[in-house]
């Protein structure tokens, strides 16, 4: 199934989630003509948090993406207190739940200088430009040099 | 969107792992062979608008891929 950001982000937005949208969707959102398959976001690790990504993904049957189907598995408080960084995949479309950002830190770290954009109506965070270079600076990727070069073209063209 | 040079990296053929001293380098390289033109129409939409535009892209990739899908998607 094609991922649907915008299913997505919506279905978090509907249960009062507190997150940031990171990785290419957030590259997206601030002019990148990229594509990514999948929705990246980092949310905040406080209880009532938890249960209200629990409540956002159960009607989306999230699976862990890649494991074996008969793998038991149920994304709830528990599941998300004992992890930090979950691949899923969703009736919605793939989504990585990620409690920490290699290079900037958590949730409150994310947050702090996030730019808030209107989608479909909504206010939601999403990771500035600056953060998202110091992000892609420490994952150090191949591709994240591409990102690297697209966030500076990016500045140009606004400019 | 991306020329030879640029593609070839990004599959890795030829790269070189850049220490931090060398991003900025690269990353100028890499950003003077991008199309800046769909930036600048990318730029022109509305988050909103760019989020669908990357949904309907999705898509269209998706149903390529599917069997009878005809394969011209662009690739992720």
């Amino acid at each position: 199934m094609a991922t649907d950001p915008g299913r997505l982000i919506d279905a978090l937005v509907g249960t009062g989630v507190e997150f940031v949208v990171i990785g290419g969707v957030a590259l997206v959102l601030h002019g990148s003509a990229r594509t990514t398959g999948d929705l990246d976001v980092c949310y905040s690790r406080q209880q009532s948090n938890l249960a209200a990504l629990e409540r956002a993904l159960a009607p989306l049957h999230p699976t862990l993406r890649g494991a074996p189907s008969e793998l038991p598995f149920r994304l709830d408080v528990a599941t998300l207190r004992a992890g930090l960084n979950f691949t899923l995949s969703t009736e919605g479309g793939d989504i990585d739940l990620l409690g920490e950002v290699v290079g900037v830190g958590g949730f409150a770290d994310v947050a702090r200088d996030a730019v808030r954009m209107e989608l479909h109506g909504h206010p939601v965070r999403v990771m500035s430009l600056d953060t998202l270079e110091r992000a892609k600076r420490a994952a150090g990727r191949r591709r994240d040099l591409l990102d690297l070069a697209e966030i500076l073209e990016i500045r140009r063209r606004r400019s | 969107m991306l020329g030879s040079q640029v593609a070839a990296r990004a599959s890795g053929v030829g790269y070189r792992d850049p220490d931090k001293g060398s991003q900025d380098e690269l990353a100028e390289e890499l950003a003077a062979e991008l199309d800046g033109t769909l930036i600048d129409e990318c730029l022109a939409l509305s988050p909103s608008e760019r989020l669908d535009r990357l949904r309907k892209l999705l898509e269209f990739v998706g149903s390529a891929r599917r069997p009878g899908g005809d394969g011209s998607g662009p690739a992720d």
